[in-house]
């Protein structure tokens, strides 16, 4: 079967990327620990818990190829998790009696399994911990048995989010693991501007890594060991965005019971994601802008006070466009977009396909506990050439289910063919057709200004339809009350300003012949 | 996987608090931190201890102070609150969904409660009185360290101002 690899550079060849992933890339001065468990969930938790005493973790691909791997990488400590008893593990056991002598061994091992231990010749000079254990017990040993001294100071924070201070250097796959110039580009500026305190406007369509950019940014900030806030927007109903950003004091308003913090306070010192920004309501854009430019909000019903926030904010709306249509405020807009930085979508870079291909499938085979698929070069062929609309979690999600359902040949096939046909007529439509004959179809239109105007979006559809029938209802409240702009706004159960945005917003400025003052 | 040194925050049923080892102790904290950023509570760390330094000579008696100090604590809080004994014979309390105005209220209320509480003593009239250091989340720290660190600092400078006072962030 051919294998199949495209554009990758030189430093990223298939051993050395399968061998970096499965053995981690930094170099460290501590010793290999070579860490053996067919648990998934303890492998995963022991690597992240060792990794913070600055040592080379090593595990094997697959755990019965663990003595092969074993004699090739000549660690300094072995680390057996005994999970069942079978004919392999006593097997292995022995092994390690052996290899006791050359290589200290510290074995984790349940209640069932210690029997088994005590009866095998030589065991008496492991070290054995029970499960369940306290990493502390599992650190003193590590450091007994590597023969360092010095105490590994592990604050709570690393024993809890391992994962998170792992990336301390900013590695994230998904951003890291870029071979296109254009990714290297953002790594730069995100290197840049990451220790600093400006305002970040992330954008780039859905799926391309915004918030694991905005993420990164934090981890290489000088504020990594404060907070890191994220507010999905739109997740919120937008009556309840506001006591969620700010917070509210005890009996502000129904329901008030206690007083609670806003994101704002808890994030004192620390970063803010606003994710989807371009959604948040116009009344609170003011208050928003109001913390930017002061550093200082107010609980609903209380006084203001000082915050120390760094704003990270991302959207893939057009911002420039809500501006000129008055949906977002220019104020606000300059004020986020001090830095602006821009993710590609896939289909802009596609030499990071197979890079990515390559860091799922180690991903998701570690998680489910599956054997490695190869593609065959027409599947590659086929990935790369697809247009990715949903971008990196499409793909991620793709090779997720190509992971747990095998077949990956078939799967994919069936996959890009249903997403092509579902692209098609669109397709037919908007473009002529490629004169290169690939086996699929070079993508679909992205943008609104290629797409002719019978062919909009529902969404957009939709807003329209609503503005319409929103300027009817105006224009009728406002034609029964003569042009009373405040009496048209109690018919319509909306606030005075409201009224007056909405007839900006649905053209009906032109005063009627007929109108009488307000009052 | 961790498993729990002790059961903390439950008193024993001779009534004293059993030690709680910090590490678990931040733990127990970094998780409240942690719940309290994803729904949106405040809550506070207080950090009790005698003031005084106990008498080495008469170490059951310190004992017996302790014991029936951790007891009295545990009578002042809430069932969900948190309650525990360190190793250096102070106590520290996490009283959830509590802002600092209110833990200020809570630390009056203890230290009161000890002041005309009259301990068994076979040497002193038995009269004893507590600091109190007081940190509220999210308003003076939003993280473990800032958060005992602020707590001990206060109970510090409560001590060094007499004693008997409970000592909040200005």
């Amino acid at each position: 079967m051919e294998k199949f690899f495209h554009n990758i550079p030189d430093s990223l060849t298939k051993e050395n990327r399968l061998a970096n992933v499965r053995l981690g890339e930094i170099p460290m001065d501590r010793g290999k620990i070579y860490l053996v468990s067919s648990d998934p969930i303890m492998r995963n938790y022991l690597r992240s818990y060792i990794s913070h005493f600055d040592h080379k973790v090593l595990t094997p691909a697959k755990p019965e190829n663990f003595w092969d791997d074993l004699k090739a990488l000549s660690p300094s400590l072995v680390i057996y998790d005994l999970w069942k008893n079978n004919s392999g593990t006593v097997q292995n056991l022995q092994n390690l009696i052996q290899l006791e002598k050359t290589i200290p061994v510290i074995l984790l091992a349940g209640e069932m399994q210690l029997p088994m231990i005590q009866e095998l010749e030589g065991s008496d000079q492991w070290k054995v911990i029970k499960k369940p254990f306290l990493p502390q017990d599992l650190k003193t040993s590590i450091l007994e048995a590597l023969g360092k001294e010095r105490e590994i100071v592990l604050t709570p924070a690393q024993v809890l989010r391992p994962s998170f201070t792992n990336t301390k250097k900013g590695y994230h796959p998904q951003l890291l693991l870029e071979s296109s110039q254009r990714m290297q580009d953002v790594r730069a500026v995100i290197d840049h501007v990451a220790n600093t305190d400006v305002t970040i406007l992330i954008r780039g369509e859905s799926g391309t890594g915004k918030e694991l950019a905005a993420r990164s940014i934090f981890e290489s900030s000088n504020r990594a060991s404060k907070p890191f806030i994220t507010v999905l927007c739109p997740a919120i109903p937008e009556g309840l965005l506001e006591s969620e950003l700010f917070g509210y004091e005890k009996g502000s308003f129904t329901g008030a019971f206690r007083r609670r913090p806003g994101k704002f306070e808890i994030a004192n010192h620390g970063t803010i994601f606003l994710d989807e920004i371009g959604d948040i309501p116009f009344e609170l854009q003011s208050k928003l802008l109001h913390v930017l430019q002061r550093g200082e909000f107010a609980l609903i019903g209380g006084n203001e006070q000082k915050v120390d926030v760094r704003i990270l904010a991302a959207t893939n709306k057009d911002l420039e466009k809500a501006v000129a249509e008055g949906m977002f405020r220019e104020d606000l807009y300059y004020r986020l977009n001090v830095v602006s930085i821009f993710l590609p979508p896939l289909r802009e870079r596609r030499e990071d396909i197979p890079v990515l291909i390559e860091c799922f499938f180690q991903k998701y085979n570690e998680q489910y506990n599956k054997e490695y698929h190869e593609l065959t070069a027409s599947t590659m062929r086929l990935l790369l050439d697809y247009d990715w609309p949903g971008n990196v979690r499409e793909l991620e999600n793709l090779i997720k289910r190509v992971v747990i359902m095998g077949n990956p040949d078939t799967l994919v096939h069936n996959y890009l063919n249903e997403n092509v046909k579902k692209i098609k007529p669109r397709l037919a439509q908007n473009r002529p057709a490629p004169t290169d004959p690939l086996p699929l179809p070079a993508g679909r239109p992205r943008d609104s200004a290629a797409a002719p105007s019978a062919l909009r979006s529902l969404k957009e559809v939709a807003r329209e339809a609503m503005r319409k029938a929103e300027g009817e209802a105006i224009l009728k409240a406002l034609e029964q009350t003569h042009w009373n702009r405040k009496a048209a706004a109690r018919i319509l159960e909306i606030s005075y300003k409201a009224l007056l945005y909405k007839i900006r917003q649905c053209n009906l400025d032109g005063e009627p012949d007929s109108s009488t003052p307000d009052p | 996987m961790p498993q729990n040194p002790s059961e903390p925050g439950k008193a024993a049923d001779n009534g004293s608090v059993r030690p709680l080892d910090r590490k678990f102790f931040e733990y127990l904290l970094e998780l409240e931190v942690r719940k309290a950023t994803r729904y949106l509570y405040y809550f506070s760390l207080l950090v009790v201890q005698l003031d005084g330094q106990p008498t080495p000579e008469d170490p059951a008696e310190v004992e017996a102070v302790q014991r029936k100090l951790g007891y009295l604590l545990w009578d002042e809080i809430r069932g969900t609150d948190l309650l525990g004994q360190r190793h250096d014979s102070s106590f520290f309390i996490v009283l959830h969904y509590t802002d600092l105005e209110n833990a200020v209220r809570v630390g009056q209320r203890i230290r009161e409660r000890i002041e005309h509480y009259t301990f068994e003593s076979g040497s002193g009239d038995g009269r004893r009185t507590i600091s109190i250091g007081v940190s509220c989340f999210p308003t003076n720290a939003n993280d473990v360290a800032g958060l005992i660190q602020g707590s001990e600092e206060l109970l510090r400078r409560a001590q060094d101002r007499g004693g008997n006072r409970v000592s909040v962030p200005e």
